[in-house]
């Protein structure tokens, strides 16, 4: 397998209005392959939205800071990389329709009638064609997020970068939501790198977890997890595979019990 | 034609039939002299010399002047405000180099500079024009400012993620982001210019409303200032109801920004 992100030494800072900068990332090193479905999993406001941000070229890391894209050192967005955000509320567009929304990646790219097949495509994979017309405040929150991640699949990327998509819904939205999302995954093999804070979202989700811990943060576990796929909430939660794959990231987390 | 419906049912008959309440009591009050108010005619005196002043006086020129300013003044206050509005909210050093001018500046009562105008414009059409959009112009770039800056970090995140170029984040994002409070901004600005013409008719600009006022005061005539009063009133609301329609015509969505529950 190719690598799609290859990252080494990554350092990164997060400043303050008034000009303090702190060390938030220190010596990060990890490459995720294609495709991969991995999660970085960590505490609240140990940089795993940072570590995201910079993969995703939003965040400039410091110098001497490796990260590779393809190959490619990112400078800003790379091409063929989707972000869904975890404030849906904020990210779509609520003067815009499900469809207009989700069509927005492919406005001056392509032409009308791709364009709407490409949106139809989208909103099938998440289960939402019927709800094409509705504008964003009509619907529940886990359904705005569905739409957020139709807009993301929209242009077709290689790589799916995710930002505690799941964290403002509730655990029944959630579970349907992971659901669904592995498989996108088993369909597109579009490559995934998804941020949580829940240990058991990340062991259930990927074939490998990163755990971010520390302050600075460096990757302090990258676990494998043998589950067989597809998964299923309840088989796949209760298997030897995934209990022993969950065990130690909680070691690696709060130490041995 | 959908946008046309609900405009009659949502007026206020209950208040409306309040009003014509109002009117009727004032027209007991004065014509059984329960009080005397040489000064304040009744309402059926003042719809008596509003047919005078219609068909012989000047009240349709005078009023014809006073909206033709009204919207000119206003038409160009929106256009500097907007653009410079536009300028300042999306540039963030820009905005710090200048805002302490504005803020100073913007904070000068309109009718305090009439003097300076008359000084330098004189009586005249010049005068009244640039009272009326420079009044018009401070509600409009405060709000477009406003605006912008309070758009949410995430959509910027959003516009750099889809690599949308800078006239198209402007285009798509910016601009219907920031649409709620710079239709607020055009909406203060034109009763401000409405007044604000007014009051350069009154002092300086011998037309329009404002001199149809001076010319009944100074002929003792109070029936004809009222109905003088009362057109500027129903021309205040008039405007106010094109600027509301011409809103919901134009930019669908631009008067409410409906949040998710």
């Amino acid at each position: 397998m190719e690598p799609s992100y290859e990252c080494s030494n990554l350092r990164a800072e997060v400043g303050s209005r008034h000009g303090e900068r702190r060390l938030v990332l220190d010596d990060v090193s990890f490459t995720v392959a294609k495709p991969e479905f991995v999660s970085i999993m960590g505490r609240s406001g140990v940089g795993k939205s940072t570590l995201l941000r910079v993969l995703a070229g939003l965040h400039e890391p410091s110098p001497g800071s490796i990260v590779r894209f393809d190959g490619q050192q990112v400078v800003g967005p790379p091409e063929g990389v989707s972000l869904v955000f975890q404030d849906y509320t904020s990210s779509l567009l609520p003067w815009r329709n499900v469809a207009k929304n989700v069509e927005l990646p492919l406005e001056g790219s392509l032409g009308k009638t791709e364009r709407r097949q490409r949106v139809f495509e989208a909103l099938e994979m998440v289960g939402l064609a019927d709800r094409a017309d509705a504008q964003p405040f009509e619907l529940s929150g886990g359904m705005q997020q569905r739409v957020q991640l139709a807009r993301a699949l929209a242009s077709r990327p290689t790589v799916l970068l995710m930002d505690e998509p799941f964290g403002a819904l509730d655990a029944l939205t959630k579970a349907e939501l992971e659901d669904q999302l592995l498989g996108i995954f088993a369909a597109t093999k579009t490559t995934v790198v998804f941020v949580t804070h829940d240990i058991d979202e990340a062991v259930y989700l990927s074939d490998r977890v990163l755990v971010l811990d520390g302050s600075p943060a460096r990757i302090a576990a990258d676990i494998r997890v043998d589950c067989l796929r597809p998964r299923t909430q309840l088989r796949t939660r209760e298997s030897a595979e995934f209990l022993a794959a969950r065990h130690q990231v909680y070691e690696v987390i709060f130490g041995t019990l | 034609m959908g946008r046309f419906d609900g405009l009659l049912p949502r007026l206020n008959w209950l208040g409306v039939f309040v009003m014509v309440a109002l009117a009727a009591m004032w027209e007991l009050v004065v014509s059984f002299e329960v009080a005397a108010l040489r000064f304040l005619p009744a309402p059926s005196e003042i719809a008596r010399a509003a047919h005078g002043e219609i068909f012989e006086g000047e009240l349709v020129g005078r009023t014809i002047h006073t909206v033709g300013v009204t919207l000119l003044g206003w038409g160009v206050a929106a256009v500097v405000g907007l653009a410079l509005g536009l300028a300042l909210g999306l540039s963030p050093k820009a905005y710090q180099y200048s805002m302490t001018s504005f803020e100073v500046t913007r904070a000068i009562p309109p009718i305090t500079l009439v003097p300076a105008a008359l000084l330098i414009f004189g009586f005249s059409l010049k005068m009244e024009l640039v009272l009326v959009i420079f009044g018009g112009v401070w509600p409009i770039l405060v709000n477009t400012i406003g605006g912008i800056r309070s758009i949410k970090p995430e959509l910027r995140d959003v516009a750099t993620m889809l690599r949308l170029s800078r006239i198209g984040t402007v285009r798509k994002l910016v601009l219907p982001a920031a649409l709620p409070s710079i239709v607020v901004g055009l909406r203060l600005a034109l009763s401000l210019c409405l007044v604000l013409a007014i009051v350069a008719e009154i002092v300086g600009n011998p037309a329009g409303l404002g001199n149809g006022l001076i010319s009944a005061r100074q002929s003792l005539q109070p029936p004809i200032m009222f109905v003088y009063v009362v057109a500027a009133g129903l021309l205040g609301v008039a405007l106010n109801a094109a600027l509301g329609l011409g809103v919901r015509l134009l930019l669908p969505g631009g008067h409410t920004l409906r949040e998710s529950p």
